[in-house]
């Protein structure tokens, strides 16, 4: 027998009486059209973990840039600043050692 | 049919999440990619080296949100493209004007996209990205060019 496991959950009298109605139309159970239910709701969840909060940070980090008068050239300027410091301090040492060593081979 | 799996470089990233308005209160070219993206229209595939400049600046020109942005960030920390080694970045120095713009380019060609999202003309709209996008078939784009890609622009 399929390895399964069981769960109760409570519903309101309305909604137990949809969710009947909705199998009988379906033709499937009770229990098939709830586990059903309940794989594309964890689905859709699975899918909202892997959007990037791009909304949320900007509902986070827009009004207080705009408070602090932070224009879009001093930011990007700063990122290329950061970009310029992390290739120096984590990949050119390694990066240049290989392109040596390839070099002298 | 599936949506445009766009790769952004942290320029535009950040012009999408702090300016995403213009001065008067327009929505900006970078709001315009934003919502088409949370309405599902586009796919953002996110390189570790570009959230690693993220986190850079973000710590620095925003110390107060820091802790709020990173709560925000680790969830999405699995689906991030990994960062290139060195010889996958060694591999694409003769693209970059810039080296420092190499690790960008790396991650870039890992993450397979569609189309490289970037306004920054002196790093990624040059003859040496040209023929990056002819090496690996990966198309360099602007915001603008994004926007007409997809319709809203002529």
């Amino acid at each position: 027998m399929e390895d399964v496991r069981r769960i109760t959950i409570r519903v309101s009298p309305e909604l137990h009486q949809q969710l009947t109605q909705l199998a009988a139309c379906r033709s499937v159970s009770l229990n098939r059209l709830a586990v059903e239910a309940l794989e594309t709701y964890a689905e859709a969840l699975a899918a909202e973990q892997g959007r990037f909060p791009l909304k949320e940070l900007s509902a986070l980090l827009a009004p207080a840039a705009e408070a602090e008068g932070l224009t879009e050239e001093e930011l990007l300027e700063y990122a290329r600043q950061v970009r310029r410091r992390i290739w120096q301090e984590r990949y050119e040492k390694a990066v240049r050692a290989l392109s040596s060593s390839q070099e002298n081979r | 049919m599936r949506p445009l799996r766009v790769f952004p470089d942290t320029g535009v990233l950040l012009a999408m999440i702090v300016f995403p308005r213009d001065r008067s209160g327009g929505l900006a070219l970078a709001g315009e990619v934003l919502e088409m993206y949370e309405a599902g229209s586009l796919e953002l595939v996110i390189g570790r080296a570009v959230v690693d400049e993220l986190d850079d600046v973000l710590d620095v020109r925003f110390p107060h949100h820091r802790l709020r942005a990173a709560a925000l960030l680790a969830p999405f920390a699995p689906h991030l493209v990994r960062l290139p080694l060195p010889s996958e970045i060694e591999a694409v120095l003769p693209f970059c004007s810039d080296p420092s713009d190499a690790p960008i380019f790396a991650s870039a060609v890992l993450a397979r996209p569609d189309v490289m999202l970037s306004n920054d003309f002196r790093a990624f709209h040059t003859p040496q990205a040209k023929a990056f996008r002819e090496r690996h078939q990966i198309t360099v784009d602007s915001l603008y060019g994004l926007l007409r890609r997809l319709g809203r622009r002529r």
